[in-house]
Parts: C-alpha cells; sequence; structure tokens
C-alpha cells in the first residue's frame, strides 16, 4: 500500500516536471551545430575565448594577446578583420591587468567583439557594407567602455567602494526588470541580512584569533 | 527539513546548487530563468560582484503546481564557490532539502572538486545533516570544452573521484548550451519530492 502511494506520487511529479521543462531543443548539438572550426585559424583563439569566460588568469590572457598578435599577419590584408583584432588586443590586456577587478562589461565586450570576429571572418557571402555595421557597433561599444574605465578610475576610494557591488538584477528578461512579489522581497532581505551578520561574524571572530595570536 | 504548511497545505522545497567556484552553478539556474521562465513565470534573482562572481547567493523560485492536493513551491539556490565566503554557503545550506553538487569536469579542477565536497559534507553536518542521506545529485559540467581541446576528466574519473561512495544519480552536463540541466533539476526535484513523501501522503 505504501509502495503504491509512493509510485503514484512519483509518477505525479515525474508528469509535472516533464510538462514545465521539456528540454528537446537543449542539445549540444543544437548550439553548437554549424561552428566547427577544425581547420581554421581562430580554432585556438576560440578555445581562449570560452576558457576566458569560465576563468580568468595570467596565463589565459597571456596566451589570448599572444594569440591575436600571431593572427595579425594572417589578415594583413584585409582591415576590417585586422580592427576587429585591434580592439581585441587592449581588452585583453586591460581584463588580465585587472582580472576580477575589471569592469563586467570589459569581458562582455570581449565575447561579442571575438563573437562578432568569428561571425565576419567565416561569412564570405556578407556583404562588405554588413560587415561595417558590425564592427562600428563594437567600436562604439568600445568608447563607451574606454568612458566607463575612465569614470571609474576617477572616483574617489568611498565612492567606488559603494560602487563595488553591481544591483539587484534580473536575468534573461532583457531590459525589463520584473518585481518581485512583497513576500519574496521580505524572504530574501531577511535572508540577504542574516547572510552579512554570518559573515561580519565569521570575520570577526577571524580578527579576534589573530589579535590573540599576537 | 522542507516547510510544510498543513493548513494552507502549502510545501516549500529548498535545493541548493553546491559546487567549486566558477563551476557553473549560477549559470545552470540562468539557464533554467532564460529556458522556462515562460511556463515557471518567476524571477530570478543574482547578487554579484564587479567580476561577476556570486557575491551572496543566487535565489530562483518557482511554483510547480499541485501535488497529492498540496501546492508544491520549489526554491532554488546557488552558493558562492569561493572558499572564502564559507560562513555564505553554511547559511544557504540551512534548511536544504535536496542539493546538486555542480562539478568541474576540467583536469585542473579536479582537486577543487574534492575540496568543494568535502565542504558540503562538513557544512551538512554542522545543520545535522548526513550527505550519505539527503536527496542528491551529481552534474559533471563544462562537457562541451572538449570540443575546444581542453582536457576533461572523464565520467568514470569523475564517478571514481567524487561518486565512488555517495552512488547517487549523476549527469555529463554543459550548464553553457543547456545539455542536462533540465534532467539534472528534474531528477533532484524528484528524488527530494520522493523523500519528504511521509509529510504529503
Amino acid at each position: 500500500m505504501a509502495l503504491s502511494r509512493h509510485d503514484n506520487l512519483a509518477e505525479e511529479v515525474e508528469t509535472r516536471l516533464d510538462e514545465l521543462f521539456d528540454d528537446n531543443d537543449g542539445s549540444l548539438e543544437g548550439v553548437e551545430a554549424g561552428r566547427s572550426l577544425e581547420d581554421s585559424p581562430l580554432r585556438e583563439l576560440r578555445a581562449i575565448v570560452l576558457s576566458i569566460d569560465w576563468e580568468i588568469t595570467d596565463e589565459a590572457m597571456t596566451r589570448f594577446i599572444d594569440q591575436v598578435d600571431r593572427l595579425r599577419p594572417s589578415y594583413q590584408e584585409d582591415r576590417l578583420l585586422l580592427a576587429f583584432l585591434q580592439l581585441l588586443r587592449p581588452l585583453g590586456k586591460y581584463i588580465k591587468a585587472n582580472k576580477g577587478r575589471c569592469l563586467p562589461e570589459a569581458i562582455q565586450l570581449l565575447n561579442s567583439v571575438y563573437t562578432n570576429f568569428e561571425k565576419v571572418a567565416s561569412a564570405d557571402a556578407m556583404p562588405r557594407e554588413q560587415k561595417k555595421k558590425i564592427l562600428m557597433a563594437e567600436v562604439v561599444r568600445f568608447k563607451e567602455l574606454k568612458e566607463q574605465i575612465a569614470a571609474h578610475h576617477g572616483r574617489k576610494t568611498p565612492q567606488g567602494a559603494a560602487n563595488a557591488l553591481s544591483p539587484p538584477r534580473t536575468i534573461g528578461a532583457g531590459a525589463q526588470t520584473v518585481a518581485l512579489s512583497r513576500a519574496d522581497l521580505a524572504f530574501l532581505v531577511s535572508e540577504v541580512t542574516q547572510v552579512i551578520r554570518a559573515e561580519f561574524d565569521a570575520l570577526r571572530s577571524e580578527l579576534n584569533t589573530l589579535c590573540g595570536a599576537r | 527539513m522542507a516547510f510544510v504548511n498543513l493548513k494552507k497545505k502549502e510545501v516549500q522545497v529548498k535545493v541548493v546548487y553546491y559546487g567549486p567556484g566558477r563551476g557553473g552553478k549560477t549559470t545552470n539556474l540562468e539557464y533554467i530563468y532564460s529556458k522556462f521562465n515562460h511556463r515557471i513565470k518567476t524571477e530570478m534573482v543574482a547578487i554579484k560582484t564587479h567580476g561577476d562572481r556570486t557575491l551572496f547567493f543566487d535565489f530562483l523560485p518557482f511554483d510547480i503546481g499541485k501535488i497529492k492536493g498540496y501546492d508544491v513551491k520549489i526554491q532554488l539556490y546557488t552558493v558562492p564557490g569561493q572558499v572564502k565566503y564559507n560562513a555564505t554557503r553554511q547559511l544557504v545550506l540551512r534548511g536544504v532539502d535536496g542539493v546538486v553538487f555542480v562539478a568541474d569536469a576540467m583536469v585542473v579542477r579536479k582537486d577543487k572538486n574534492i575540496v568543494a565536497l568535502k565542504n558540503l559534507q562538513d557544512n551538512l553536518a554542522a545543520h545535522k545533516k548526513n550527505i550519505f542521506t539527503i536527496p542528491m545529485v551529481f552534474q559533471y559540467n563544462k562537457m562541451d570544452l572538449a570540443a575546444q581541446g581542453i582536457p576533461l576528466l572523464s565520467y568514470d574519473a569523475l564517478e571514481r573521484s567524487l561518486n565512488a561512495q555517495l552512488k547517487v544519480p549523476s549527469f555529463e552536463a554543459s550548464a553553457l548550451t543547456g545539455k542536462n540541466v533540465a534532467q539534472t533539476l528534474k531528477k533532484i526535484v524528484s528524488l527530494t519530492i520522493a523523500s519528504l513523501q511521509k509529510e504529503l501522503v
């Protein structure tokens, strides 16, 4: 009897979950199809960009800059593609110098410039004007980032520290922000308060230990 | 222990995505949110530092509707993976009902996975919970990196180093592309609800 109840419950849960999370098109093949770079000179650069997406290390960033430099002669004849590489190099240098402290927009821009570089480099049939448009959009974003960095460095420490945290954000809704329900918000505020309290307690006890050790 | 409100016939189930830093815990929730938001109709909250790392936790609540007459609400959390945020990890585990351990399949991360798993065991013990009895699923993430020539641990090697004793369900996955993200979620939710059956039936 108990077993049959359990089976019914499991069945009911699984059916409900299948309805909600049916994921037939979430396979690797769907995403990676048609993007093989087996024989492309960009293969190595793409691998490095992907690894940067997971972790920014000195080694990865040095490899990135080296690889950009290595690719330059291959695209010497095409000023448009060369311009993409000219955007990638300073981005790599900035991220290498600042790592975890760099503006998140820099990593996003590096990804975007690389993706569009790959797109433009491999789309022989794409009209030159369209390629130019894509490049110009990245140049504009690059200039905006430069201004952001300059403004960021111009700030004094207290204000800079206050800005160290990005505001809470809702992911996936694009520019739209959907309000949380009051109950969810209240719950979150209490959770965050407790987390901060716990971190301070941990810090305090660490300080006490350090003071005691002197 | 799940929060069961007998009067309102409501159950809240807390699932925590745990694992080493930069392993893909937040990416799991981001994928779930972006892919299924039209069905689960919710919002995701993520609080990050400048380097885009998780500072406190990510939070994704959603309802799965009525099961055995109870309104079942699932709350997905991630913890910050960086070693220094252990107090936060411990706190997020309070009241946890099920755990997804997101392991990093990169060869260079083998030791970090083991350290994080041991940390999970210790932090669960602090809440008087046992890693051997709590509903748990392993997700071996970043399998997409194999195509880029990045050395990865094989499924068997990951099973041997992490799951030899626990023997819980496991999935090879790519949180970035979505491979097996939904399957991992479905498995942990069904295992967790099954473990709560006494309260529900």
